[in-house]
């Protein structure tokens, strides 16, 4: 039966050529963009090395501290001797590491160029949470930087510009007049990946003083990458941090005496920053630019009804015979939607060669330094099923139509 | 004629109900994409009220994790680090300003709203002014004589102090929304959009700081064609007079470029797929009105063989999708109309009426055209084969 269905629907599509290559045409297209958001987003947010575990991932990189009775309080990243009281000694968590939130940039000038490295001050844990794709070389570890020691990591484009691309592990590299010793060499990070993206990888204890040990302020440059055993635990830790939060001792509560505030994942951390960044910008923004998603999804299924309903007038003639010869609603409208599903799916593969393309081009645009974007089976799995839903919501209400043919009108009507 | 056109429509009722839906979506979204690029492109040609060119941001800090509070006295002072710069020769001029001051930093540190916007607030030394090239338009600027003064100067941006005070006698004014401030008005400079091109007229008030402070990072002013080399000679020389310190210098030209991939590219992104969506309505338009007019051959055969012109036929298809197509936009019309009332945008009305002409226009063109092609169809058929057609 399926399979009548199926040749019927190859042959149909090949009959009126045109009609099909619009069909066509909307549907890749409109996936196309659809997949691309999602590889966007899948890319940012998703598990990707090295942020593999991002799922039982959470983020402690601000807290707000206030004296109470006061209106003022101040949001701002933790310090170092905070955490390490505070986040690290979490039983619910796996691992924890402490790092700089952001980087430092290095400029070294050679023959009147100026080259520009990002480095970012981390523990040893840092390289047990993350799965860095090594090229070369070792991570430092938990003793290295207990010990101190000058050691560095650096990520493949800073091997081109330093050693030329030749094996860097063992050379020493400038940094803050001091030489490190590179014990290992990484695949770049893309920039957006902002919790571990750098050019080069330091011990936190590489400082040159150590200040950041001291616990003077609960504020100051760090954040907590904090490991759950499995992401059904993540609620666990945000509990334990809640009850840890009310047994904080303060280093001066004349300005601070109270903290709020919790890990989150990435991406509750993306929302809230996209909250407070629609603060920033004219109010309707962000709204509007929701709209324009919903629009832009609802056009092409729109577009697509159009065609399909005045496309079944076209087969009168064929719906009016079934129906003279019994043929219920019910099997009309599922073999209109098998046929329609099947447009989509050819639609779809189509959606899915551009896709590949044009993230291929944005890599290549640089727009997002070290960016680069692949398509896995998590966006194919996406994408197959909003070419479904596609398919199926363009379908019904065409099919219904074409049910609802009376049989006499319909077999009046001749074959154009 | 009209009238004629509008029974024709609503005999078919259902169908161009369709039709009519795709219309109404289209317009709304040519008029949200032509908004946002109109939007900007009136801001882009504004002035900016500064100038980036051979301006260099210099930032010293201690060799510490950023964001750290406190901790003991600097082996320089500030106003030495200052007066180190003023020495090249190459720099022309050398003033400093906090963070939120700089062109081209995000950041939001505001105490009050005007007219349901953000005022940003930096404090920026004496100099500033000229090494910046902000344009006063009046009052003055800070001068040391301020120092002595028992309540604080601030200098604001033409625009703010056309929102506050309609623009007039602004010199010596307060801000009332700013409350418990012990400020007024000195000086009015013509603008300053700190972040860019693209952005909206500023709402700045410049505070003061003084000679000794030198808070923040450092403006410097260089000598027009000083080769970006020459960074390498203010790292050496602050780096020895502060051991254990970082330098880190910026071009503004640099931030200006990356703010402008900022705002391009997402507007650019969202231009591509609104003109590839057009281009998908047209065809599905254009599908489906052939496809009724096959279904019309008898009807326009007969026309034809009563005398009817190729023209009459043009103009019959055409204004029966025109007819479809009105009640689209007459439907996004009265909907984008709310918008204002909501102050969900705010867009001048001259943005609004023109982004509103242009997607009706884009609109109207698009069913036009895509009428030809079907009237050229049915133009074509011979009356005597029409007329067989039963």
């Amino acid at each position: 039966m399926l399979k009548n269905y199926i040749k019927m629907a190859l042959k149909v599509l090949l009959r009126r050529k045109v009609f099909t290559c619009i069909s066509l045409v909307t549907i890749s297209f409109t996936l196309m963009v659809l997949m691309v958001m999602t590889a966007l987003f899948d890319h940012v947010f998703g598990s990707f090395p090295p942020e593999t575990r991002a799922d039982r991932t959470l983020i402690l990189q601000s807290i707000k501290g206030e004296k109470l009775g006061e209106k003022s309080y101040k949001v701002s990243p933790p310090s170092y001797a905070f955490l390490k009281r505070y986040v690290s000694s979490l039983t619910q968590a796996e691992k924890v590491s402490i790092s700089e939130i952001s980087w430092s940039t290095k400029a070294t000038f050679r023959k009147g160029e100026k080259i520009e490295s990002r480095f970012k001050h981390t523990d040893g844990v840092f390289w047990e949470i993350l799965e860095f794709d090594f090229l070369e070389g070792r991570p430092y570890t938990v003793q290295e930087v207990e010990e101190g020691q000058r050691v560095a990591v650096i990520n493949e484009a800073t091997r081109r510009v330093f050693f030329g691309g030749d094996q860097a592990v063992g050379k020493h590299i400038e940094l803050k007049d001091q030489a490190f010793r590179v014990v290992g060499v990484v695949s770049n990070v893309p920039a957006f990946r902002l919790m571990t993206f750098a050019d080069i990888w330091v011990p936190i204890s590489a400082q040159k003083t150590d200040d950041y040990l001291r616990y003077d302020s609960v504020f100051s440059g760090y954040k907590a990458l904090i490991l759950a055993r499995s992401a059904a635990e993540i609620p666990l830790i945000k509990e334990e941090f809640a009850d840890v939060l009310t047994r904080v001792e303060y280093p001066n509560p004349d300005q601070v005496n109270h903290i709020s505030g919790g890990p989150t994942t990435l991406l509750e951390h993306t929302l809230d920053g996209i909250f407070s960044f629609s603060m920033l910008t004219s109010r309707g923004f962000i709204a509007l630019v929701g709209v324009l998603i919903l629009l832009f999804m609802l056009l092409p299924v729109v577009s697509l009804v159009n065609i399909n309903t005045t496309r079944i007038l076209e087969r009168a003639s064929e719906i009016g015979v079934r129906k003279a010869f019994g043929g219920s609603s019910l099997t009309l409208v599922g073999q209109f939607l098998v046929e329609n599903v099947i447009l989509t799916l050819l639609g779809g593969a189509l959606g899915l060669v551009f896709t590949f393309l044009v993230l291929q081009m944005l890599g290549a645009s640089d727009i997002v330094q070290y960016a680069e974007f692949h398509l896995n089976h998590r966006i194919f799995l996406y994408g197959l099923v909003m070419t479904l839903v596609f398919g199926l919501v363009s379908g019904v209400y065409p099919a219904w139509k074409m049910s609802r043919l009376h049989i006499v009108e319909a077999l009046r009507r001749r074959k154009q | 004629m009209i009238r004629h056109l509008c029974k024709i429509v609503w005999n078919r009722k259902r169908a161009n109900a369709l039709t009519a839906l795709q219309i109404f979506i289209s317009f709304l979204l040519v008029f949200t994409t032509a908004s946002l690029a109109m939007d900007k492109a009136g801001n882009y040609w504004r002035p900016l009220g500064f100038s980036y060119e051979n301006r260099w941001v210099v930032n010293f800090h201690p060799d510490r994790v950023s964001g750290r509070v406190g901790g003991e006295k600097p082996p320089v002072s500030r106003r030495q680090v200052y007066l180190a710069l003023e020495g090249f020769d190459w720099i022309e001029s050398v003033s400093s300003a906090d963070y939120m001051a700089l062109p081209y930093r995000l950041g939001l540190q505001a105490l009050f709203t005007v007219d349901g916007r953000f005022v940003s607030i930096g404090s920026v030394s004496d100099q500033f002014h000229q090494t910046l090239g902000l344009d006063l338009v009046s009052g003055r600027w800070f001068g040391e004589e301020d120092a002595a003064l028992d309540w604080k100067p601030i200098v604001i941006t033409q625009p703010l102090s056309e929102a506050l005070f309609g623009g007039e006698d602004t010199i010596g004014q307060k801000i009332e929304e700013w409350q418990g401030s012990n400020e007024r008005i000195i000086g009015v400079v013509s603008d300053y959009r700190r972040l860019g091109e693209f952005s909206d007229p500023g709402f700045f008030v410049f505070t003061r700081q003084g000679e000794e402070e030198n808070r923040g990072n450092f403006l410097v002013k260089v000598r027009p064609g000083t080769p970006l080399a020459a960074q390498e000679q203010i790292d050496r020389r602050l780096k020895a007079m502060a051991p254990g310190y970082e330098v880190n210098i910026t071009t503004l030209a640099d931030s200006r470029a990356s703010s402008f991939k900022l705002t391009l590219v997402p507007l650019f992104a969202l231009g591509v797929v609104s003109v590839l969506v057009l281009g998908m309505v047209a065809l599905s338009l254009s599908g489906v009105l052939w496809q009724r007019t096959t279904l019309r051959i008898e009807e326009i055969g007969l026309r034809r063989a009563l005398g009817g012109s190729a023209a009459s036929i043009y103009a019959q298809l055409a204004g029966e999708i025109v007819v479809v197509a009105s009640i689209g936009v007459i439907a996004g019309l009265l909907l984008v109309l709310q918008f204002p009332l909501l102050e969900l945008l705010n867009y001048t009305s001259g943005i609004y009426a023109l982004s509103l002409a242009f997607a009706a226009l884009v609109i109207y063109g698009l069913v036009i055209v895509c009428s030809l092609y079907p009237g050229r169809l049915a133009c074509q058929v011979r009356p005597v084969e029409a007329l067989h057609h039963e």
